[in-house]
């Protein structure tokens, strides 16, 4: 029995305690009950009728929502100011650690699912991640995998010519390699499945990073060396930073990922133990376990909620905590890196993404068998997005109340002043986290210096506090819209991600947020004319939604970003000294040469490009030819019939005569993806007189030769 | 047309004379790595005279005749330098070496153009070339065998010097055959398939209350009931409150 065998065999429950989760959510629930009570005693000093009921139900779960927020802040502060080892944190052991002989011990595959990603930035990042690997003296374990999703033919094609270009260091060679999938069954799921089922049993983990994500050669070869370690383990989640921010927004989101996020995840850690959540990237995984239990089935009924389970990071990590195997994360260690989006209207669509996997999870909450943290996950993935509605309903109904009731209708009759008293109760939850971080950060000189002193973090920190005010109510009306489509079954598309700084237009800012601004302003008319008190007390709602368009345009500026860069404002520990991997990522872009056309003019053209491109498609059929029986596809889909030959020939001859723009998106990936016909067209493009070819394919060969 | 012959025999008789014996000047790093005499020796290669002038006067008495012929050159050194031959004395040998072959051919298919002729030369050097280093007996279909030479002299290109015996009728050394014949590109490592099986979930009372709708067959609408259920109790809710 070998030792990976003995390994498992030995995996039993985990290491699970119960008291850790047990204070948590004690202290949760009494900052709940708190304010559940107190609100109880102020509706009842106003008269209880149905509304009150309302009111009372619906502050509830947001307060107890955002209790839990207040508590991870809380037990984070403590246990990191009196350094209190209550996450036992999977560590390395000697043994693992004295480990230098790696052609004996399991390789780990780096895999990078991309789909129709900036294809200059992905491999900037991949190649620092090889630089920085090789640093390690345990660089030689691991395998780097680009397992490409892309449905753009310029995408697929940019990306085989960019692998190409990393294949020409030595280093990269026999190390990093490129496989597309046909069809994206399933997406990013579907994507590492394949993978697993594919070379899965080559390797011993599994490291997936997303296109844009960054991590240390040191941070991943100890993460590599803590499962080495922990034999138990199937997953450690690192905690990613963002960087690389470079609008207003942007930087202010990263600025409080970083000023926030280790306190925060000191709490998340400490109440989780080895009931962990995998958040889709930046982690390792032992292949084994995962392959036996994670291949997700399809949930029962229609879309949106049936079908594929878009967010599967959770459910994955339910499963194996279903298994017994523990999830762990790694709040501890640095060097791992993520850029975020750089506008209200980006962040918007990512959250709309998110939004429909993570209410998915809804089917699964009541789920037989998964552990109680799995379930806290998913109901924490929910009422991220849920909330937002709730708040909505919670204001409509205390307006409705205002207005049926007069000015005075939140004011008791006695005079006390428990409505004050909640108020206080809430901004306290609501903002002494910040504060907390704020009063962490000055005992860890390193990283207050980092941010640029501690005035300069104090001042970041309330400005993003009163941008996060304003933002929170459009987010809002975004989540609820969200949540509403979903719920009555608008499905919701899955498009990449805009990523980079190039800035929210007025047009669309217009678009977006102008329903937004015009309810901000009727309830604003509508509240002066009734009740102006209420008016009052909404205003900073309200004027969230009234600024909405030029917030969203001007916080998506990138030279607004960059002269609050240049004041020190918002500054983190990863702007004022990168890591090498950051910059290396970001500046060492294999820019395309404007002069050389790519797409299928550059699969056709280029001798070489047209060759590689070629041969991987054969090295693909052959993949789904010998692998049919695990992936249970219809490969003979890739093989055309007698009349689709024809068809295709057709295609491709109207390709030549009538240049790529007479060919939908459909048919340039079919032609793209026909061996036959990829090598007939390079022969005929070099082949025919310019009477045959369209200006398009002249143009293009005139271009090659004015380059040389 | 009188023009066009006097620009073709003109091509003609530069094509015949062939000098040889002169080391040619190497520009890329690679090329300067140490070389052996017999590689030297084979490095020697035929440099058609470079300078074309028509015989019988000006190329601008056969003005209409040139373009065409440029068209023609530009079009194999396109493809050339798309191969990388980054040499721009071997790539004007190769081009003229090309274009004394398309003059032969004109005089014989008079009613061709220059380019078309180029572009069959090119691609018939290539293939002949290909099918001589590879080895193989003209069973391999064109097509492939162009693309099986083109992806093995990308991937000896960083461990071998080829540029000087590219489409040279001088034997091939067996370290840059061998090279090429082994050339292998390693997309992914050696597939090792195995099956992954969905786990069943049990989604217990979601799942119970799913096969309900289901087998009753009033999922479909069921969202649009409590929508309508839903307004109606905010109705019912606000008439009460106002009461």
């Amino acid at each position: 029995m070998s030792e990976e065998e003995a390994n498992y065999q030995s995996v039993r429950e985990g290491r699970s305690s119960v008291w850790e989760a047990f204070v948590f959510f004690s202290i949760t629930l009494l900052i709940t009950g708190v304010g559940a009570y107190l609100m109880a005693d102020y509706l009842w000093g106003l008269g209880w009728n149905s509304s009150s009921t309302v009111l009372w139900i619906l502050f509830v779960v947001l307060f107890g929502y955002l209790a839990f927020g207040f508590t991870h802040a809380f037990v984070g502060f403590v246990l990191r100011r009196f350094h209190m080892p209550f996450a036992k944190m999977p560590r390395v052991d000697e043994v693992a650690s004295r480990i230098q002989d790696f052609d004996k011990t399991p390789r780990v595959a780096i895999v990078i699912p991309v789909y129709n990603e900036p294809v200059e930035r992905v491999f900037a990042g991949i190649r620092a991640i090889i630089d920085s690997v090789m640093r390690t003296s345990q660089g030689d374990a691991f395998d780097f995998f680009i397992l490409s999703d892309s449905n753009q033919p310029d995408q697929w094609v940019a990306e085989e010519a960019a692998w190409l270009t990393l294949l020409r260091d030595p280093v990269a060679q026999d190390r990093v390699f490129y496989r597309r999938r046909p069809d994206n069954v399933a997406k990013k799921s579907g994507n590492v499945a394949d993978f697993c089922r594919t070379w899965g049993d080559h390797y011993r983990y599994m490291i997936v990073l997303d296109a844009d994500s960054i991590m240390t050669g040191e941070t991943l070869a100890e993460m590599f060396l803590r499962m080495e370690s922990n034999p138990r383990v199937a997953l450690i989640q690192s905690a990613p930073g963002l960087v690389n921010g470079e609008s207003l927004f942007g930087r202010m989101q990263q600025f409080a990922n970083r000023l926030y996020g280790p306190v925060f995840m000191e709490g998340l850690g400490f109440w989780q133990q080895c009931g962990g959540n995998f958040w889709g990237h930046n982690a390792i995984i032992r292949l084994r376990p995962f392959m036996e239990q994670c291949d997700l089935p399809e949930l029962p009924g229609r879309k949106p909620f049936g079908g594929h389970i878009l967010s599967h990071d959770f459910v994955e990590a339910g499963l194996l905590r279903r298994a017994g195997w523990e999830v762990w994360l790694a709040h501890d260690l640095d060097g791992s890196y993520e850029e975020g989006p750089q506008g209200i209207i980006e962040s918007a669509q990512r959250d709309r993404r998110w939004c429909q996997g993570n209410l998915q999870h809804g089917l699964l909450l009541f789920a037989r068998q998964l552990k109680g943290k799995t379930r806290v996950h998913l109901a924490n993935g929910i009422l991220g997005y849920v909330c937002s509605p709730i708040w909505l309903v919670f204001m409509v109904v205390a307006l409705w109340r205002a207005y049926m009731y007069g000015p005075d209708a939140f004011i008791a009759a006695d005079g006390s002043p428990r409505g004050i008293a909640i108020l206080v109760l809430t901004f306290v939850l609501l903002f002494s986290p910040k504060l907390l971080c704020l009063i962490d950060l000055l005992f860890d000189r390193k990283r207050l210096r980092g941010f640029g002193g501690f005035l300069n973090t104090a001042t970041g920190a309330v400005v993003e506090t009163f941008f996060s005010a304003l933002i929170a109510p459009v987010m809002m009306f975004f989540h609820t819209r969200f949540v509403i489509w979903n719920l009555i079954g608008k499905s919701v598309g899955w498009s990449t991600q805009r990523r980079g700084a190039q800035g929210t237009s007025w047009d669309e800012a217009i678009s977006v947020h102008g329903v937004q601004t015009l309810i901000g302003f009727a309830v604003g008319a509508g509240t002066i004319a009734t009740n102006p008190a209420i008016f009052w007390w909404l205003s900073p709602v309200l004027f969230g939604l009234w600024v909405s368009i030029p917030v969203s345009v001007w916080t998506s500026r990138l030279d607004i970003g960059l002269s609050a860069k240049r004041e020190k404002l918002f500054l983190t520990p990863e702007e004022s000294s990168p890591p090498l991997e950051v910059v290396q990522a970001t500046t060492n872009l294999n820019e395309p040469d404007p002069l050389r056309r790519g797409g299928v003019t550059a699969a056709v053209l280029d001798p070489y490009l047209n060759a590689v491109h070629v041969s991987l498609l054969r090295r693909n059929r052959r993949r789904l030819m010998s692998g049919q029986q695990v992936y249970g596809a219809n490969v003979s889909s890739s093989v055309p019939k007698a009349g689709e030959s024809r068809a295709r020939r057709q295609l491709a001859d109207r390709l030549l005569r009538e240049g790529p723009k007479s060919l939908e998106n459909g048919e340039t990936l079919t032609i793209l993806s026909d061996i036959d016909n990829m090598l007939w067209l390079h022969r005929q493009a070099w082949l025919r007189p310019n009477k045959d070819l369209a200006p398009w394919w002249q143009q293009a060969i005139r271009e090659t030769s004015a380059i040389v | 047309m009188l023009r066009n012959r006097l620009c073709q025999r003109h091509f003609r008789s530069q094509g015949k004379t062939t000098p040889r014996g002169r080391n040619l000047p190497r520009t890329s790093s690679e090329e300067t790595r140490s070389i052996t005499a017999p590689q030297l020796r084979l490095m020697e290669l035929s440099v058609e005279p470079l300078t074309f002038s028509p015989p019988t006067g000006s190329w601008a008495d056969c003005s209409e005749s040139l373009e065409e012929w440029n068209e023609a050159y530009r079009r194999v050194e396109a493809y050339f330098s798309a191969l990388h031959v980054d040499n721009k004395l071997l790539l004007s040998s190769l081009v003229f070496k090309i274009l004394g072959r398309v003059s032969e051919r004109l005089a014989k298919e008079p009613g061709r153009l220059p380019v078309e002729l180029a572009a069959e030369e090119t691609d018939r050097l290539l293939v002949k070339w290909f099918r001589r280093v590879l080895e193989d007996s003209e069973v391999e279909p064109v097509d492939r065998l162009s693309a099986r030479g083109r992806l093995a002299l990308f991937l000896v290109d960083t461990a071998v010097s080829w540029q000087h015996l590219f489409l040279s009728d001088d034997p091939v050394p067996e370290s840059v055959v061998r090279a090429m014949r082994t050339a292998y590109l390693r997309a992914d490592p050696d597939f090792r398939f195995v099956a992954m099986r969905p786990r069943p979930i049990d989604l217990g009372i979601v799942a119970v209350a799913n096969r309900t709708f289901e087998s009753m067959g009033i999922w479909k609408t069921a969202v649009q009931w409590a929508l309508w259920i839903g307004f109606g109790l905010i109705l019912g809710a606000v008439f009460y409150l106002t009461r």
